[in-house]
């Protein structure tokens, strides 16, 4: 396939802006604070756009389009459907704790922040960093699949050259400046890709005649595309609610890339407004759902040419609707929505494994900067061994995001929610929900849809559900067998309420 | 809603529409002074 030099012009012009801005950002970087959790931290604005554009992956918005065409509303509302609560529910609980320990103690990790709360335990910390570092493998593998993706159906690159190229600019940009890079291309790639979805749904549901139209004339199609769920296959209600419940409601403590940004919040007021902010970025962000609904009606009418795979309805319809430039910028919307995600999973692999495992786990001595040096290569190895695995992906994008996402729902969001708002929860019941979220989200769930993908265990019902559900089972449990701890993490609460009472008297 | 069944745009309006209103509420009674927060064992002291 031709390219023209207008859409490789607007897509150059992208990659450089993301280039530059992660060039200067290394400039920020002087020691592992900086490099994990950008020293004194960022304001509302970068917080928010830095959480939403890593939520939303390149996968994503393919994904999203693509069942949006495939399978009606039963993809979102399984995804989706309670996603904004559970951003929100990730913020009300989370985001006052984590801001408080980072500016009290050096936490820089997800198992830094558990290895506070539970009693500085090494098997928490193991446990999590190998949960956090198997998450992180998963997503980079799919985000790579996307990138290829763009690269063999827009440029018509081969995979290896397609791979080559994307994840060499997100290492080029995001190596040197870590977090603080993350963050702030994060920022702008949200902005490129929000602009470019909003703009292109709403473009695409008023020439089917708007969303009453649209939901109608995708009725009149196939009844099934307006429902929430299916009658058997993969959306079958028992899959759909488990998964919306107990992964999209209560999956945001778990997926490291969303939690471990919390430590970057510069201070208690910057908390405010971030929850509201985001939920609107984010449905900003995945409104290709609606893109993906409005070709299939176009489809149906005759109007536009069927894909052959669900996922390729973005990139299609890009090509058959605009101008090269057009093109050119929107391919690299859908680059920002891949990369923004890819340099958050980038960063925390490599600290997952040098400083959780090998230096806190393991006690090997490295002084800071020898930390930050070998958390580079060991995230820029994990960039190749995805790259490697991402050659031969699954064929549907979005379900092994699906996996990764449940599976670091299960594995580390109890432990987390709990762990910071239930004091009871102890050190033997962290461990006893990692081992559970890790065999059951994350294994089990791997292996239904590579071994046993002709004849699922527990099919109908989700496995990262059921994983989330025996993970937060065994922690209660366990820690109700178990003595009470006490916890560094709340050790300042008698000063703060005493602080608060003698403020509110004075005030009285 | 918008031409959907009740059960599909209560996911997907209504979950939206909801998270809104709650960090609309949250932004409004959210205290920075305090360092604490509240845990399960403040809310059961509470009722008690």
């Amino acid at each position: 396939m031709s390219v023209s030099p207008w859409t490789l012009l607007a897509v150059v012009l992208y990659m450089a802006v993301v280039v530059v801005i992660g060039l200067v950002s290394t400039k920020r970087v002087n020691s592992m604070r900086d490099y994990l959790v950008a020293g004194d931290g960022f304001g509302r604005w970068i917080v928010s756009f830095g959480i939403v554009g890593a939520i939303v992956s390149g996968a994503g918005i393919l994904g999203n389009a693509g069942s949006g065409y495939g399978t009606g509303y039963a993809m979102y509302v399984m995804t989706m459907g309670l996603s904004y609560l559970g951003l929100a529910l990730a913020y009300f609980l989370l985001a006052k704790p984590m801001t408080v320990i980072a500016k009290k103690y050096p936490v820089y990790t997800l198992p830094d922040v558990l290895a506070l709360r539970y009693g500085d335990s090494k098997a928490v910390r193991i446990l999590s960093a190998f949960a956090t570092a198997f998450g992180c493998l998963i997503y980079l593998v799919v985000q790579f699949v996307a990138i290829s993706y763009v690269g063999t159906t827009i440029f018509g690159w081969s995979r290896e050259l397609s791979l080559l190229v994307g994840g060499g600019i997100v290492v080029l940009y995001c190596i040197g400046g870590g977090i603080v890079a993350a963050m702030w291309t994060n920022f702008f790639q949200l902005l490129v890709l929000c602009a470019f979805v909003v703009y292109f749904a709403v473009h695409t549901v008023l020439e089917v005649g708007g969303l009453t139209a649209l939901h109608e004339k995708l009725a009149a199609a196939d009844p099934k595309l307006v429902e929430p769920w299916h009658d058997s296959g993969a959306f079958v209600w028992q899959n759909v609610l488990v998964y919306a419940i107990f992964v999209g409601l209560l999956a945001y403590a778990g997926v490291p890339h969303i939690s471990t940004k919390f430590l970057t919040i510069k201070n208690l007021e910057v908390i405010r407004w971030i929850p509201l902010i985001s939920c609107f970025l984010y449905l900003f962000a995945v409104a290709a759902t609606w893109i993906g609904m409005a070709y299939r009606v176009q489809v149906e009418a005759g109007a536009a040419r069927p894909v052959e795979e669900a996922d390729a309805v973005l990139p299609t319809l890009m090509m058959d609707s605009f101008g090269p430039f057009v093109v050119g910028i929107m391919i690299a919307a859908v680059l920002a929505a891949v990369m923004s995600t890819t340099d958050s999973f980038m960063v925390l692999s490599g600290a997952s494994v040098v400083r959780d495992i090998i230096k806190q786990g393991l006690g090997v001595q490295l002084t800071d900067r020898q930390e930050m040096f070998w958390s580079r290569v060991v995230s820029v190895v994990c960039m190749v061994i995805a790259g490697v695995i991402a050659l031969n992906p699954p064929d549907f994008v979005l379900s092994l995001m699906a996996v990764a996402w449940g599976a670091l729902a299960a594995m580390l969001g109890p432990v987390l929610y709990l762990g910071v708002r239930w004091r009871r929860a102890t050190k033997e019941g962290a461990i006893a929900s990692l081992i559970a979220g890790i065999a059951i989200g994350g294994v089990v769930a791997l292996l239904n849809r590579t071994v046993f993908a002709s004849d699922p265990i527990l099919a109908p019902w989700n496995i990262a559900g059921i994983g989330v559900i025996v993970s937060y089972l065994a922690l209660v449990i366990v820690s109700l067998m178990t003595k009470p701890q006490e916890s560094r993490m709340f050790e300042h609460f008698p000063a703060a309420r005493q602080r608060r009472a003698v403020a509110s008297e004075g005030s009285a | 809603m918008f031409g959907l069944p009740f059960t599909t745009a209560l996911f997907v309006v209504g979950g939206f529409v909801v998270a809104a209103i709650l960090c609309l509420i949250f932004a409004l009674r959210f205290s920075a002074d305090d360092e604490s927060w509240m845990t399960i064992e403040d809310l059961f002291r509470r009722r008690s």
